[in-house]
């Protein structure tokens, strides 16, 4: 089998070799480990020994020709005749996923970092295919043995051809880029692929079965030997778990997609509303939930409420704090009031003896947790923003909770410090 | 309250028609003297003589084919056939006339026929003696059908089926006879179409015929001891059938088995999971499984006759896939 000889990776930044001189020549036999060539690099003059008993044929390069690394400048071959046609590692489309030509431009390898390094694992590239890049922009970052290595560009121009994956094994020397001067209509996007008739892979990992990009992968079903998804994508789940489902008007797609072991029972009743009632963010469409704390006094309310419980027994804590909540939210908010004592539903007023109680669904929660242990509860906003009142020592803490879809930002962080500026002073905020 | 075998139950049955109403009579083979080879109606032609016990010579079309006479005219007979198997000896006579007359004489006629006999594996009779066939003469528009699960039920379902003015074929387990069970000495009967809860359950019913009741009340203890609950019910007899119990406790425990001695395919078994799956598919949280008898001609030898009926053990391990959800494949 014949073996490439390529001009060597001789360093991070270089990418040419002045090809000193031969010490084989054309047709010669050669036994593993003869000197075949020098080489001059930026420091000093490298050695290459053939890696193979055979004979030196195909010999491209001449002495004193500026070569690019990675070229192939010869061949070994068992015999002396010329071995049969390709095999440029460049020329030589990826047999794995014949996926067209590389574009012609700078050749970006994997550099030689260290003088026992052989391979180099890629760990991430730092720009994305069809970017462009000046020539000291960082283009990927490479493990050696002893750390991560940034590389730059060193050309600058357009990152048309990837030929290998982030954490993909790649001998030194190998092509894994290409910068192009003009953007180019189709970018080459592969993983690594070992050549067989690699010289520099003797000692690196044996070459991976070609690799297609992977398709995101649905979370792996454990414990059940069940389908995670049937051949049809028809999600599996008994009659009666679809009949409580469709009463609640839940979706079995959501539950399907968190990867929940499939058939679906009626026991992942719960397992359904959980899915259906988490808003995650990023994979639909950017609803995400978001928690303000406000702190503030606890003295001047506690004030107010025990002079109210003497003077106006009639009106209950919830009621004031749902007219705090309320008249911060808007004119006539209904707002529901949860504590220990139970939940009720409160139309706002300015006015705090007009402050009634109303069967009318909530534009906003309180949860009324003062005097009890707990700290801090951030609870999913699920259909209304949410309040959550606890108290430490004198002072109160309130945590907004809400969706992206329920109000902005700004509208959030107005609420919020209006109702906190209401419990602050709440005898000028009421009557 | 006493306990009297199977055996006691249906000849006090029998008995107590036979005072009842003098156009009451049995006849069959070997049910005079012999009593039957299963000795269940010794005394009677002691009791009632022998132009009301009648031993009939070893031919089921022709002394069936009497019997359906008989019946037209005026009498009620209890015709006893010795072995189930031998149903298919008279199925002329019994689902082409019997079944057939008071339809097709406009009502003007009437089979008031028992047709008493037997079904079960296990004896080591071999495949022409050990057939449970129900299910045939079920699917005949025509015929009543009741299988008693015990002593209690033989009494009182043989005596509902001797009143009954329509013809019913009534299968006593033969492994049975000896079995003991509760059965009061005060006159009762049990009317057909009713099933009996005999055990309540929230997890997961279990539905039985004839002696596959106690084979699920086992397998109901067995699953207790694993902390399942599950529901035993007896549907005592198949036409009529009582499907609103059946499908109330499906309902209920979103999970059934039914189990039965016919053989598992084309049988009673098919037939009852099917209404459950018409009738409470959006409560079910499984598929209606079927446990019958194996598919084949019931072995001789008795380690493989063992295998081919249902058993506790088979039960249970079909019904904690169910309550584990497990996949279930149609094998």
């Amino acid at each position: 089998m014949p073996h490439e000889i390529i001009m060597p990776a001789l360093g991070m930044s270089q990418d040419t070799g002045t090809l000193l001189a031969w010490h084989k020549a054309n047709g010669d036999q050669v036994n593993a480990g003869d000197l075949l060539f020098e080489v001059e690099t930026d420091k000093t003059t490298m050695e290459v020994e053939a890696p193979a008993a055979g004979y030196l044929v195909d010999v491209s390069a001449l002495a004193g020709e500026e070569v690019p690394v990675g070229q192939v400048i010869a061949m070994i071959n068992e015999t002396n005749e010329s071995a049969s046609g390709d095999l440029s590692i460049h020329e030589k489309t990826d047999d794995a996923s014949a996926e067209g030509e590389l574009p012609l431009g700078h050749q970006v390898i994997m550099p030689t970092l260290g003088m026992s390094q052989d391979s180099g694992v890629l760990v991430n590239w730092c720009k994305n295919l069809g970017d462009f890049c000046e020539a000291e922009d960082v283009l990927f970052e490479v493990e050696t043995d002893k750390s991560v290595v940034e590389v730059t560009a060193n050309e600058a121009g357009y990152f048309s051809a990837r030929l290998a994956h982030a954490g993909d094994d790649v001998p030194t020397g190998e092509l894994i880029a290409v910068i192009t001067k003009e953007p180019t209509n189709e970018h080459i996007d592969r993983a690594y692929v070992a050549q067989s008739k690699t010289i520099s892979s003797t000692k690196s990992n044996p070459s991976p079965e070609p690799e297609v990009t992977k398709p995101p992968v649905q979370e792996a079903d454990k414990s059940n030997p069940v389908v995670s998804q049937s051949k049809s994508g028809r999600i599996l789940a008994s009659p009666k778990l679809r009949r409580l489902a469709h009463q609640a008007g839940l979706s079995l797609e959501k539950l399907a997609a968190k990867g929940h072991p499939q058939p679906f029972h009626a026991a992942d009743f719960e397992a359904l509303q959980l899915a259906n009632k988490q808003t995650s963010s990023g994979t639909n469409g950017g609803i995400s939930s978001n928690h303000l704390v406000a702190e503030v006094r606890g003295d001047t309310l506690a004030e107010f409420l025990s002079w109210l419980n003497e003077k106006h027994a009639a009106i209950s804590e919830t009621a004031v704090l749902a007219a705090l909540a309320g008249n911060a939210l808007k004119v006539d908010a209904v707002v529901q009031v949860d504590s220990i004592t139970g939940s009720s539903n409160f139309r706002a007023s300015q006015q705090l003896s007009d402050v009634s109680l109303t069967e009318c669904e909530a534009d906003i929660f309180i949860n009324d947790l003062r005097g009890s242990f707990i700290q801090a509860a951030q609870i999913e906003p699920l259909h209304r923003p949410v309040i959550s009142i606890t108290s430490r020592n004198e002072d109160l803490s309130l945590m907004l909770s809400y969706t992206t879809d329920q109000m902005t930002a700004s509208e959030a962080f107005k609420l919020l410090n209006d109702f906190a500026g209401r419990i602050d002073d709440p005898i000028r905020h009421l009557f | 309250m006493r306990e009297i075998t199977l055996s006691k139950a249906v000849n006090e049955a029998l008995a107590e028609e036979m005072r009842r109403d003098e156009r009451v009579f049995i006849m069959g083979e070997d049910v005079a003297e012999a009593g039957t080879p299963f000795k269940i109606l010794s005394g009677l032609v002691e009791e009632f003589g022998t132009e009301r016990v009648i031993d009939t010579p070893i031919s089921e079309p022709g002394f069936m084919g009497m019997g359906v006479g008989a019946a037209m005219t005026g009498m009620r007979p209890v015709v006893d056939l010795m072995f189930g198997d031998f149903i298919f000896l008279i199925m002329d006579q019994l689902c082409n006339q019997a079944a057939k007359t008071h339809y097709m004489s406009g009502g003007k006629l009437n089979v008031p026929l028992v047709l008493r006999t037997n079904l079960g594996a296990t004896r080591r009779s071999a495949a022409q003696h050990s057939q449970s066939l129900h299910a045939l003469v079920a699917h005949i528009p025509g015929l009543k059908v009741a299988l008693p699960s015990s002593a209690y039920e033989a009494k009182g379902l043989l005596k509902t089926a001797i009143r009954d003015d329509n013809p019913v074929v009534i299968f006593e387990d033969k492994l049975m006879y000896q079995d003991s069970a509760e059965v009061p000495e005060e006159e009762y009967t049990i009317p057909f179409g009713v099933a009996n809860v005999k055990r309540e359950g929230t997890d997961i019913t279990l539905i039985g015929t004839s002696s596959m009741v106690q084979v699920c009340e086992a397998a109901a203890e067995l699953l207790a001891e694993q902390g399942y609950s599950a529901e035993v019910i007896d549907p005592r007899t198949i036409v009529p059938l009582d499907e609103e119990t059946l499908i109330r406790s499906a309902q209920k425990t979103s999970r059934v088995i039914v189990v039965d001695e016919g053989h598992q395919s084309f049988g009673v078994t098919s037939e009852i999971a099917s209404r459950i799956n018409e009738k409470a598919f959006y409560y079910l949280d499984a598929p209606a499984m079927r446990i019958g008898a194996m598919d084949v001609p019931i072995p001789f030898t008795p380690a493989l006759e063992d295998l081919t009926v249902p058993t506790p053990d088979l039960v249970v391990k079909q019904a904690l896939k169910l309550l584990r959800g497990e996949m279930i494949d149609a094998a």
